[in-house]
């Protein structure tokens, strides 16, 4: 290619980490949306193709439920107060709240695995549908808010900057997105 | 953009942040009265799914700000409906097919 060929074409576009951080977050985000769409709909499925489903208010304990969710809630609240401070204390502080509220809502969730599987009658992985679907998908986002307390400790041990955070804040919502539906499918809606 | 201005700006996105978590703690306070309501209401599921459907559009438009204004972004929220619709499509024809077997 010749100089001149060379200097008529355009500059190309160069994206900065941060832009590609929020762009590969995304491109994560659909495809673990997949997988809890995948879980949904099997949830679906096993549910309308049940002779007998129990009722959610015989066994799970729809106050902690309530409370589960106002935490997530609230962590989203906090989450996002952290992405819009401006000193690095305040997003820190905002930060450790919402890790907090996540490791809270872990320990929520342990006292109703525990309780279900130590209660007269016991709810477990293997004590057919019902528990299998239950199980596999409050675990699948346990799992996801485990992770994300994970990511919340290490980006505030990296000085939580700003562009990082922005990125988290992204997977934090993503995980209260998804928790809302299982809060409705779980727990409140009623037997046919 | 002056102090004053990115002051008010700043105030401005606060005060619609409190409006979206109070509105998201409401509906949810909304969830479970519907939820638990005499079990002979007939429109408690369709209630609980619109009410379901308005937390998520409140979460993605404020908290993961999928604007409306990228193409991109709209485009995956129309990808996102075309395959629930599909999946309620698929669970109601199982519905209906179920009812007609027994």
């Amino acid at each position: 290619m010749t100089p001149t060929a060379t200097a008529a074409l355009p500059a190309p576009t160069v994206h900065g980490p941060h832009r590609v951080g929020v762009a590969g977050m995304w491109t994560f985000l659909a495809t673990d949306a997949m997988g809890f769409a995948g879980l949904f709909i099997a949830y679906g499925v096993l549910r309308v193709r049940a002779d007998a489903w129990p009722d959610p208010r015989a066994h799970l304990g729809l106050g902690l439920a309530v409370a589960m969710t106002f935490g997530l809630l609230a962590s989203a609240f906090t989450m996002t107060q952290a992405t819009r401070a401006t000193a690095a204390r305040t997003r820190l502080g905002w930060l450790a709240a919402t890790a907090a509220l996540g490791l809270a809502f872990l320990g929520a969730e342990i006292a109703e695995y525990r309780r279900l599987w130590t209660a007269a009658d016991p709810v477990r992985i293997g004590s057919g549908l019902y528990g299998g679907t239950f199980y596999a998908l409050t675990g699948y986002h346990g799992l996801h808010v485990a992770a994300g307390v994970v990511c919340l400790v290490a980006v505030a041990l990296r000085g939580a900057r700003p562009r990082t955070l922005e990125v988290v804040a992204l997977y934090w919502h993503f995980v209260d997105l998804a928790w809302m539906p299982i809060f409705t499918f779980l727990y409140l809606m009623p037997i046919r | 953009m002056t102090a004053a201005t990115s002051e008010r700006s700043r105030g401005a996105r606060s005060g619609a942040t409190v409006l979206t978590f109070v509105t998201l703690t409401a509906l949810t306070i909304a969830e479970v009265t519907v939820a638990g309501s005499a079990p002979a209401s007939p429109g408690r599921v369709t209630a609980l799914v619109g009410l379901l459907i308005v937390k998520v559009a409140l979460v993605l438009a404020f908290c993961l700000r999928a604007d409306f204004r990228r193409r991109s972004a709209a485009r995956l929220v129309l990808i996102a409906l075309i395959l629930a619709a599909g999946a309620a499509a698929v669970l109601m024809l199982e519905a209906a097919f179920q009812a007609r077997v027994r």
